[in-house]
């Protein structure tokens, strides 16, 4: 009797054992690749290939001739670098998601860029390498510094500590634009110089305009408010990228405001009641979630708001499928956030951070390879025109190139690629003078840290969008809906962020 | 034969007895096994809650915080608001839902053959559309300018159109409703499979009596499903602290003018962390839904000892 106890208890044991075994063998292969990863760095300074893997998102995940590009990349990189790439494409929607349970997971990622997820959120939860400790960026990284320029860098620093590079876009926006379709401007008979990019006229004269168009096409939607809209026809600088706390006035001066209770916020809001109770904005407005191209194309909406900036007709008129419109009333502006919104970061869990620099270096130097992550590879996914001008091959279009992403905004280094067609040839030029000649906060540069007031943020949080779209989109009465609202992010703690916000930016200053 | 059990004298669990029962010890081991794997193992981690969570020093070497974390969820009379919704809402699907279902399955076995399974099918057909798509014919009914009912019901019946989506007051009916369309269905197959094995004895011996149908479903029907309506209600109210995430922020569209009735706990917490991203905070969430929700499923357990002690859990 015994020795069948005995026998039963060892047999549940060894079972038990066994799904351990199985347990630890998955952390063996772990190790494995692990090790593996390890004994290719160690190789690389013996002449052999360093891997690392690159993480971003396009608006639908990796194109199909992503492996292509990859190879193409590695067959540059390989021979000068030493260093083969692995691109982890992801689609925009679960970007965020996927690099948070990546990063979390310790899994290996050398490269990445933040966009989609917020760069001071990353660096608050500890997944971001410091990109100056063991002057990674001064050995590696002298053409990255000198690409972007040195105050760009600079303007990435969270607390003195610098975890991201910022790529060459347009760091400045063109502020109060709204796109209009030009066949109903045609038809109110409003002059258009239709080679203009941007027309630039006082916000009463676009008024004047909306009505004119609701008079004359009463069955279509004048026009459609989204959620940054309020941003894009304002002039305060959201510090942190919050309007919790905002510096009015184009950030003029260093001095943190409650945005709910300023003038700019009320004229806003009371502009969009006035738009609804003359019904220029479909009653669905907050509702319906369709992108406001797709309404324009679709022959129901005539105008939105935008973010001007060199290149932005194109852009709209390819969005919409036929020619805009662009009236700017208010100013080009660089905002705080606007420098440091999507740096391109070496997270923790690299294997190589001196490889991953000197690979992000090369991407920031180096056209051809810049140019096939942007636009992919030559005579397959685009050719260069007579005119220098970058297009689609014969027989392939935006629908069927197995490699057209339109995130060349969010690659490093934008202004050393291809510039494609339907722009003008000296797009990248015309950009870094957008950029150079806006209006800049006084703020620019400052990274807001909000974990001291974490609990608070999430509050008033809710309590904005709750009030949001009500107000915004002109669905309630601003002279009661905003008094109501920030009572309630008052009790929510919205006076202790605005502090909060003065003690860092007064701090920021000082250290300057 | 659980009743016999009960009923006998407990007897000391000798190690003779533990030897006699040993191989259906052993049966249980794969299970539990399981269950520690999945359900105890990552019991550490609600430890995140009291801590500031830093990928850098990991999760045991993050610094705690104590009860930090649970701050935000009580800063503002939210925390009453989503509290109320959450448990009101669950108390109404519970007892609607319940109420439809065994009605729809007493219906159902009156019923036979083709038909049965033609209802039943038709009836099962909305637990399977995903909550987006319901949103979405929700939307088509109460859409503002477009919708079924602001176009078509409310001019035939002479009234003015109502701005659905801004209005609050509606909305407990509405989720209720489509609740109970979409889960009545699958709720009533448990019913139905319990009443299928009813004794037929019963209800031939009370035909001979001459009770009617109504007398049998009353006299016998109910009361033999008591125990499956306590042990559903049981689990249903173990989850009462959970909301049904869907239904409650695609169907409304999220709108934030209906959050006076449409924001429950889930909601809350996705809304506000979607901007911050905060784990620790999350967890703190879970940990505070979980407790509660503990503590409701031992108070329910302990009311149902003190009516029907057999059917209780513990």
């Amino acid at each position: 009797m015994k020795r069948k106890v005995i026998a039963i208890l060892t047999a549940s044991l060894m079972a038990f054992s066994m799904t351990a075994c199985g347990g630890g063998g998955d952390k063996n292969t772990d190790g494995g690749t692990e090790a593996g990863a390890g004994d290719a760095g160690n190789a690389a300074a013996s002449g052999e290939v360093t891997h690392l893997v690159m993480s971003f998102p396009t608006w639908t995940g990796a194109p199909a001739d992503t492996q292509q590009i990859q190879d193409a990349m590695n067959e540059i990189t390989r021979a000068s670098l030493g260093i083969e790439v692995e691109l982890q494409i992801s689609d925009f929607g679960s970007y965020n998601q996927n690099m948070t349970l990546a990063l979390s997971g310790g899994e290996q990622i050398d490269i990445l860029s933040t966009v989609g997820f917020s760069y001071s959120n990353a660096v608050m939860q500890g997944y971001l390498l410091d990109l100056e400790e063991n002057d990674l960026l001064s050995t590696y990284g002298a053409g990255i510094v000198e690409a972007v320029g040195e105050k760009n860098v600079e303007a990435c620093r969270i607390d003195g500590t610098l975890y991201g590079l910022p790529n060459n876009r347009d760091f400045a926006a063109g502020y109060g634009c709204a796109a209009v379709a030009t066949q109903y401007l045609d038809g109110i008979g409003y002059e258009v110089d239709k080679d203009a990019e941007i027309i630039r006229i006082t916000e009463d004269e676009l008024d004047e305009i909306y009505a004119q168009l609701h008079a004359q096409y009463p069955d279509k939607e004048v026009y459609r408010p989204v959620l940054i809209s309020l941003q894009q026809f304002s002039d305060y600088d959201p510090l942190g990228g919050s309007a919790f706390g905002v510096l009015l006035d184009y950030g003029k001066e260093l001095k943190v405001e409650n945005l709910f209770t300023s003038e700019t916020y009320y004229n806003y809001c009371e502009r969009m009641y006035n738009f609804n109770q003359m019904g220029y904005i479909s009653k669905d407005a907050a509702t319906d979630t369709t992108a406001v191209g797709e309404l324009v194309k679709a022959g129901s909406l005539m105008s939105y708001t935008t973010a001007g900036k060199p290149g932005i007709k194109a852009q709209e008129s390819s969005l919409c499928g036929q020619d805009m419109t662009i009236f700017q009333t208010k100013e080009n502006f660089v905002s705080s956030t606007s420098v440091a919104g999507m740096p391109w970061a070496i997270p923790l869990t690299t294997t190589d951070a001196g490889a991953a620099m000197r690979y992000l270096n090369e991407l920031y130097t180096n056209p051809d390879l810049q140019n096939l992550l942007a636009w992919g590879i030559e005579g397959t996914h685009y050719v260069i025109g007579e005119d220098g001008l970058a297009t689609y091959p014969d027989g392939v279009d935006a629908s069927n190139s197995g490699y057209n992403h339109s995130m060349g905004w969010m690659m490093p280094n934008q202004f050393i690629t291809h510039i494609w067609q339907g722009n003008s040839p000296t797009l990248w030029d015309d950009m870094r003078t957008f950029n150079e000649t806006a209006k800049v906060s006084a703020a620019s540069g400052f990274t807001f840290d909000p974990s001291n007031v974490a609990n608070e943020v999430t509050a008033v949080q809710n309590v904005y969008n709750e009030y949001e779209q009500s107000l915004e989109f002109g669905f309630v009465d601003p002279a009661t809906g905003i008094e109501e609202m920030n009572q309630k992010m008052m009790d929510a703690g919205l006076q202790k962020i605005i502090d909060e916000k003065q003690t860092q930016l007064d701090e920021w200053a000082a250290n300057k | 034969m659980a009743k016999t059990l009960a009923a006998a004298p407990k007897k000391k669990m000798t190690w003779k007895r533990f030897k006699r029962f040993l191989p259906i010890y052993a049966l249980m081991l794969p299970g539990l096994i399981y269950l520690f794997i999945n359900n105890y193992m990552p019991l550490p981690g609600l430890m995140i809650a009291f801590k500031k969570y830093n990928a850098g020093k990991g999760i045991y070497g993050s610094d705690w915080v104590g009860f930090k974390n649970f701050e935000y969820l009580f800063t503002t009379d939210d925390a009453w608001v989503i509290t109320r919704n959450t448990i009101a809402y669950n108390l109404a699907f519970i007892v609607v839902n319940t109420v439809l279902a065994i009605a729809v399955a007493i219906i159902l076995s009156e019923l036979d053959g083709k038909i049965k399974k033609l209802y039943q099918s038709a009836i099962l057909l909305p637990n399977l559309i995903s909550t987006v798509i319901i949103g979405y014919l929700v939307f088509a009914f109460f859409s503002v300018e477009n919708g079924f009912i602001n176009n078509t019901i409310l001019p035939l019946l002479g009234k003015e159109a109502v701005g659905w989506y801004s209005e609050a007051k509606y909305w407990p009916f509405i989720l209720i409703f489509v609740s109970a369309w979409r889960s009545v269905g699958y709720n009533c197959i448990i019913y139905l499979a319990t009443l299928m094995g009813f004794d037929k004895s019963f209800y031939e011996s009370a035909k001979i009596d001459g009770a009617t149908r109504w007398q049998q479903i009353q006299y016998i029907t109910l009361p033999l499903l008591k125990p499956t309506v306590i042990m559903l209600t049981l689990m249903a109210i173990g989850r009462i602290f959970y909301s049904d995430f869907g239904l409650f922020y695609q169907v409304p569209m999220n709108q934030g003018a209906l959050y006076a009735t449409t924001n429950t706990i889930d909601t809350y917490v996705y809304r506000g962390l979607l901007q911050m991203g905060n784990i620790s905070m999350s967890a703190a969430a879970g940990v505070y839904q979980s407790f509660i929700g503990f503590i409701l499923v031992l108070g329910a357990n302990l009311i149902v000892r003190k009516i029907d002690r057999d059917s209780a859990l513990i």
